[in-house]
């Protein structure tokens, strides 16, 4: 019983170092700890712009009948955001939370653009993210708020045989 | 010389003579002391056999500047004191004195202005040389080898190599840039050209160049412009063209931050023209085994 209480103290303490030590591995890697505020400034200018991207490829997908050209805009598409799995807001219908996959599935043929109004990222910046503001149209010409998490991140990326480690933007979760 | 001027001239030689008998004296008529003037008194009236009163002294002689000529007597006594048969002596060999150095002093300055006039001209001969030479342009002509047109200057960059420093030289308008060498040998680099070292005589009012041009680095400028047409086309074209191993680096706006692409991600993105890739301009590109591998881009 002894033997099996210090057992339990142990993994307990062990566990408890482990996790100080990933907190403060995340602090280290947290974007205000490696950026400065025009630099932040920067890369979120750069995520309003792959969310730009984001329409006008998923504007092509609409005006397209190309279907290997819509398999490529799809995977345009993917490389934008953290994976094809990220869950978005189906702002056009429901208000359900669908994946940006079942997104693009949804509306490859249904004519829906999408015309960006303004875009903006939120002043305050999370350890690796932000939030991005978003107002679109839809056909109708309603006027629709959506708001977005953005990802910045050191990743391991690979360059054919090479591979380094780079600050990612990702464009994520997007919501009402 | 006015006799006023004649006097202030005696008034100096009175003083001389004076030091000679006290050579602790060592001022002029204005710390000329009582005592001095005692003893002054005494010197003439010992040597001149005549007497001088102390107001005359303080009235003459003692004031930085006289406004009146003294008396003709005292002129004398004090002229002969100082070594002279009398005032007309001195008079006349102070004034004479005076024209014979004037004489002199006219071509002493003439020559120091000509020394002035001679070295002002060097200086600014001098000046002007170093300033047409560094001014000096030299017009150089880059034009692609195979279509013949002139290359805009914004693609290409000029180093001068002499010396084995590479330095940056300044491309202007018309192709023109500016050195203050005769002759030099300059580097020109592009990233869609192949690198050229040309030497540039003095001889030569303007140096044509002709620069290969980089196919694969060519298709990718033009890829950049592209509409949506043919992308198939490109994409086969981009994975012929770029290296497994390719990197592209984007230095964002104002050199705040860069992203990295793959070749993956790269062929994506210039696949498929956005207004992102308007912002786009490529200003390195290397190539391994006659691949791209890497590719610079700034966004503007």
């Amino acid at each position: 019983m002894k033997t099996t209480a210090y057992i339990l103290f142990f993994i307990l303490l062990f566990s408890s170092g482990k996790a100080q030590q990933s907190q403060s591995g995340d602090a280290r890697n947290s974007i205000s700890n490696n950026f400065s505020k025009q630099q932040i400034s920067a890369y979120q200018n750069s995520s309003l712009e792959k969310f730009e991207q984001f329409t006008e490829y998923f504007n092509l997908i609409q005006e397209t009948q190309d279907s290997e050209l819509k398999d490529q805009l799809k995977q345009n598409i993917f490389s934008l955001f953290e994976n094809p799995e990220t869950e978005i807001i189906d702002f056009f219908a429901s208000n359900k939370k669908i994946t940006i996959r079942q997104f693009l599935n949804k509306y490859q043929n249904l004519n829906q653009i999408i015309k960006v109004i303004s875009m903006k990222s939120a002043v305050s910046v999370f350890q690796n993210s932000w939030i991005n503001i978003y107002q679109i149209t839809n056909n109708f010409g309603e006027i629709i708020t959506l708001k977005q998490t953005i990802s910045f991140q050191k990743e391991e990326k690979k360059f054919g045989k090479n591979s380094k480690e780079v600050w990612e933007v990702k464009l994520g979760k997007l919501d009402l | 010389m006015t006799d006023i001027e004649v006097f202030a001239e005696l008034k100096k030689e009175v003083l001389l003579n004076y030091q000679k008998h006290y050579p602790y004296f060592s001022g002029n008529w204005k710390n000329f002391s009582s005592k001095d003037i005692s003893q002054l008194i005494d010197l003439i009236e010992k040597q001149q056999k005549n007497t001088v009163s102390e107001k005359w002294i303080y009235t003459h002689l003692k004031p930085e500047s006289n406004e009146k000529l003294p008396r003709k007597d005292m002129l004398d006594i004090f002229s002969r004191f100082s070594g002279y048969s009398g005032w007309d002596e001195f008079h006349s060999k102070i004034r004479n004195s005076t024209i014979e150095s004037s004489k002199v002093g006219t071509p002493k300055i003439y020559s120091k202005n000509w020394i002035f006039i001679i070295s002002a001209f060097l200086i600014l001969g001098l000046g002007l040389f170093f300033w047409l030479r560094k001014s000096e342009k030299k017009e150089i002509s880059i034009t692609n080898a195979y279509s013949g047109k002139e290359i805009p200057k914004d693609e290409i960059k000029v180093y001068d190599v002499t010396d084995s420093i590479k330095k940056n030289l300044t491309v202007e308008e018309k192709l023109t840039i500016q050195t203050e060498k005769d002759s030099l040998k300059i580097v020109i680099e592009s990233p869609f050209y192949q690198s050229k070292t040309v030497n540039i005589s003095a001889d030569k009012s303007k140096t044509e160049i002709q620069l290969q041009p980089n196919d694969n680095a060519m298709a990718i400028k033009a890829f950049l412009s592209a509409d949506i047409k043919d992308w198939e086309t490109r994409k086969k074209q981009l994975n012929n063209m770029l290296s497994e191993n390719t990197e592209v680096i984007l230095m964002l706006k104002n050199d705040l931050g860069s992203e990295y692409f793959n070749k993956e991600d790269f062929i994506k993105q210039i696949l498929i023209p956005t207004n992102r890739l308007k912002k786009w301009k490529i200003v390195e590109i290397k190539n391994e085994e006659e691949k791209i591998n890497f590719i610079r881009i700034q966004e503007e």
